[in-house]
C-alpha cells in the first residue's frame, strides 16, 4: 500500500510541476495571441469604428453563432456572427456594432453570398438602416419581404447579439 | 557522433521505422509547413529526451509511461501557445496536428527506447538526430511534392506570409503540374516512392557489408 | 439531415485515414490479415466513442468553470490513457473472450492520434453534445470501414509480384494512394 501511495504522489508531484509551467507559459502567451485575433481583424473592426483601439472579449456562444467579441474605445462593443441564409455553401458573416447601452449602431456584411435582388438586399444601405440600426431588442427587428431566408439569418445573429452583449456589459 | 548520424538515412525515424508518418503525410504540403512541423517535432523531443534523462534515476520503473507522457504532453502544450502566440501564421497552417505531436511515436519511442537509459548529453544528441531526421524526412517529401504540384517550392518569412524568402522552380513546366500531388493521393504515393528508395539503399549498403 | 450529413461526411468524406492522414500507423500496422483489421477497428470504435464522451464531459465541466484550458492536451492524454488501461484490466478479468479477439489491440491505441484528434475536433469545432455524439461514432467507423479494406486488398497483395524495395509497406502504401483516390471521387454525394 505504501508503495501506491509513493507512486501516486511522484506523479501528482509531475502533474504539480507541470500545471505550473503551462500556467506561467499561458499568462506569458496569452496577451500576445489575445493581440494577434484582434490584428487578424482589426482591418473589418476599423470599418466599424476607425481608429479606435479594441480589445478581444472573452465570451463563448454556445450555438457557435458569435464566433468573436471586441470592445473598442472601452465604450463600444463589436460582435462578429454567422449564420446560413439561403445560400447554404457560404454562411453569412456580419459584424454588429453595440454602443454603450446596447443600441446597434452599425452592421457590415463581411462574406455574403445571397441571391442578388432578394437576400442581398437585405445588405443594402437603406435596408440595414430601416431593419436594423437603433434597434435595441431582438422583437424590434422586422422582416424583410422576399428574403425570409437572409432576414431570419440575421435575426438569429441580432437575438445572439443582444444576448451576447448582456452576458459581457 | 553515431546516433547521429543513424536518425538520417539508416535508422530514419519516418522512413524505416515508419514512425510519426500521420504527421509528415499530412504536412508536407509545402516546404514551409515541413521546415514549421520538423523544428517543433525536434524542439519537442530535444527536450523531452533531456527531462526523461535527467529523471531516469528517481521515476519509479512501474509508472514511467504516466510520467513521460505527462512530460511531453506539457512540452507541447507549451510550444503550442508559444507558436500560436509568436508565429500564428504557422499555428494556422500546422492546426491540430500541432497537438498531435503528443502522440507522435516517435518521441515515446526515443524516450522509451534511449532517453530512459542514456545521459542527458547523449540523449540531448539523440534527439537532435532523430528530430533531424524527422525534418529531414518531411522536407524531402514536401519539396517533391510542392513542385510536381505546383512547379516551384518557394519559402515565406514565417512571421509574415506575404514575404517572400526563396523561390526556386521552372517556369517553363508550369503548364505541366500535376495538382494531384498536393491531395493526399499524392501524399501516400510519394512516401511510398520515397520508402522504397530508402529501403533500396539500405538493401544495397547490406549486401555491400557482405 | 445535419447530423446524417455530419456522419456520412466523417466516415466518407473526410475519412480520418485518407483524407486527414491520422492513424496512419495501425492502419499499416494491423491490417496483414482480415480478422485483426477488424478486431483494431472495433476496438477503435469503442475507445474512441467512450473517451470522446468522457473528454467532453471534462471540458464543459472541469477545465472551462475553472478557466484552464490550456491544461486541455494534457489533462485528455491522461484519460485517454488511464480510460485504455482500465478497460484493458476489466476486460482480462471479466471479459476473457472479448479480451482475446479484442484486448491485443487496446494498449496500441494510447498512441493512436485518431483518438486524441476526434476529442479535440469536438471542442474546436464547438459541437453540441448531439453533434459529438455523431461524430465521435462516425470517424472511427470510417477507420473501420477503410482497414477493413485495405487489409481484404492486402491479403491478396501477398500473392503479387512487387519489386523487392516495395515489398511490404511501401506498396500498401500505394494502395492506400488509390484508396484515397477511389474515395475523393466521393466528394460530391454531401
Amino acid at each position: 500500500m505504501n508503495k501506491t501511495i509513493k507512486l501516486a504522489l511522484f506523479l501528482g508531484i509531475v502533474a504539480a510541476i507541470s500545471g505550473l509551467v503551462l500556467g506561467i507559459v499561458n499568462y506569458i502567451t496569452e496577451p500576445v495571441i489575445n493581440q494577434n485575433a484582434v490584428k487578424a481583424e482589426q482591418k473589418n473592426l476599423e470599418l466599424m469604428y476607425p481608429n479606435a483601439e479594441f480589445k478581444i472579449l472573452d465570451y463563448k456562444d454556445d450555438d457557435g453563432i458569435i464566433i468573436g467579441a471586441y470592445k473598442a474605445n472601452d465604450t463600444n462593443y463589436i460582435f462578429k456572427g454567422t449564420a446560413v441564409g439561403y445560400n447554404s455553401s457560404t454562411p453569412i458573416v456580419v459584424l454588429v456594432g453595440l454602443n454603450k447601452d446596447g443600441t446597434i449602431e452599425n452592421m457590415v456584411a463581411l462574406e455574403q453570398q445571397e441571391t442578388n435582388g432578394f437576400g442581398a438586399r437585405c445588405f443594402e444601405k437603406e435596408n440595414i438602416a430601416n431593419l436594423y440600426l437603433n434597434k435595441k431588442s431582438v422583437d424590434e427587428i422586422d422582416m424583410l419581404s422576399g428574403a425570409t431566408f437572409t432576414s431570419t439569418a440575421l435575426k438569429t445573429i441580432m437575438g445572439e447579439v443582444f444576448e451576447a452583449y448582456e452576458a459581457v456589459k | 557522433m553515431k546516433n547521429f548520424k543513424n536518425g538520417f538515412i539508416k535508422e530514419n525515424p519516418v522512413f524505416c521505422l515508419y514512425l510519426g508518418m500521420c504527421s509528415t503525410l499530412a504536412l508536407s504540403t509545402n516546404l514551409n509547413n515541413a521546415l514549421g512541423m520538423g523544428l517543433c517535432v525536434t524542439i519537442v523531443l530535444i527536450f523531452s529526451n533531456l527531462i526523461i534523462s535527467l529523471i531516469r534515476n528517481i521515476t519509479p520503473d512501474e509508472i514511467r509511461i504516466p510520467v513521460y507522457i505527462v512530460v511531453i504532453a506539457t512540452l507541447v502544450s507549451v510550444v503550442e501557445l508559444l507558436v500560436h502566440a509568436y508565429i500564428p501564421a504557422l499555428f494556422d497552417a500546422l492546426g491540430a496536428f500541432l497537438s498531435l505531436i503528443v502522440v507522435n511515436c516517435i518521441i515515446l519511442g526515443r524516450a522509451e527506447a534511449f532517453a530512459k537509459k542514456n545521459p542527458p548529453l547523449a540523449s540531448i544528441i539523440d534527439g537532435l538526430g532523430m528530430g533531424l531526421g524527422y525534418t529531414f524526412a518531411i522536407v524531402i517529401l514536401s519539396v517533391i511534392r510542392e513542385f510536381l504540384s505546383t512547379a516551384w517550392v518557394s519559402f515565406y518569412n514565417p512571421f509574415d506570409m506575404s514575404q517572400l524568402i526563396i523561390r526556386i522552380g521552372m517556369p517553363q513546366l508550369e503548364n505541366y503540374t500535376i495538382s494531384l500531388f498536393s491531395s493526399s493521393v499524392g501524399a501516400f504515393l510519394t512516401f511510398a516512392v520515397v520508402a522504397a528508395l530508402f529501403a533500396l539503399i539500405n538493401q544495397k549498403a547490406k549486401e555491400g557489408k557482405k | 439531415m445535419k447530423l446524417l450529413t455530419l456522419a456520412l461526411s466523417a466516415v466518407l468524406i473526410n475519412n480520418i485515414v485518407l483524407a486527414k492522414f491520422l492513424g496512419v500507423c495501425p492502419f499499416l500496422g494491423v491490417s496483414k490479415n482480415t480478422k485483426s483489421a477488424l478486431g483494431m477497428g472495433l476496438a477503435v470504435v469503442f475507445v474512441i466513442f467512450s473517451s470522446s464522451m468522457l473528454t467532453y464531459a471534462l471540458q464543459y465541466l472541469v477545465l472551462i468553470p475553472l478557466h484552464i484550458e490550456y491544461m486541455q492536451l494534457i489533462s485528455f492524454i491522461l484519460i485517454i490513457a488511464a480510460f485504455v488501461q482500465f478497460v484493458e484490466m476489466f476486460m482480462k478479468k471479466k471479459m476473457p473472450g472479448l479480451y482475446k479477439s479484442l484486448g491485443v489491440y487496446l494498449p496500441l491505441i494510447t498512441t493512436n492520434c485518431t483518438v486524441l484528434y476526434v476529442a479535440q475536433e469536438n471542442i474546436s469545432k464547438g459541437y453540441n453534445f448531439l453533434e459529438t455524439v455523431v461524430n465521435s461514432i462516425a470517424t472511427p467507423l470510417g477507420f473501420l470501414l477503410v482497414i477493413y479494406l485495405f487489409s481484404c486488398i492486402r491479403e491478396r497483395l501477398d500473392y503479387a509480384h512487387t519489386p523487392k524495395a516495395f515489398k511490404g509497406n511501401p506498396i500498401g502504401l500505394v494502395v492506400a494512394g488509390l484508396m484515397a483516390l477511389a474515395f475523393a471521387g466521393l466528394v460530391g454525394i454531401v
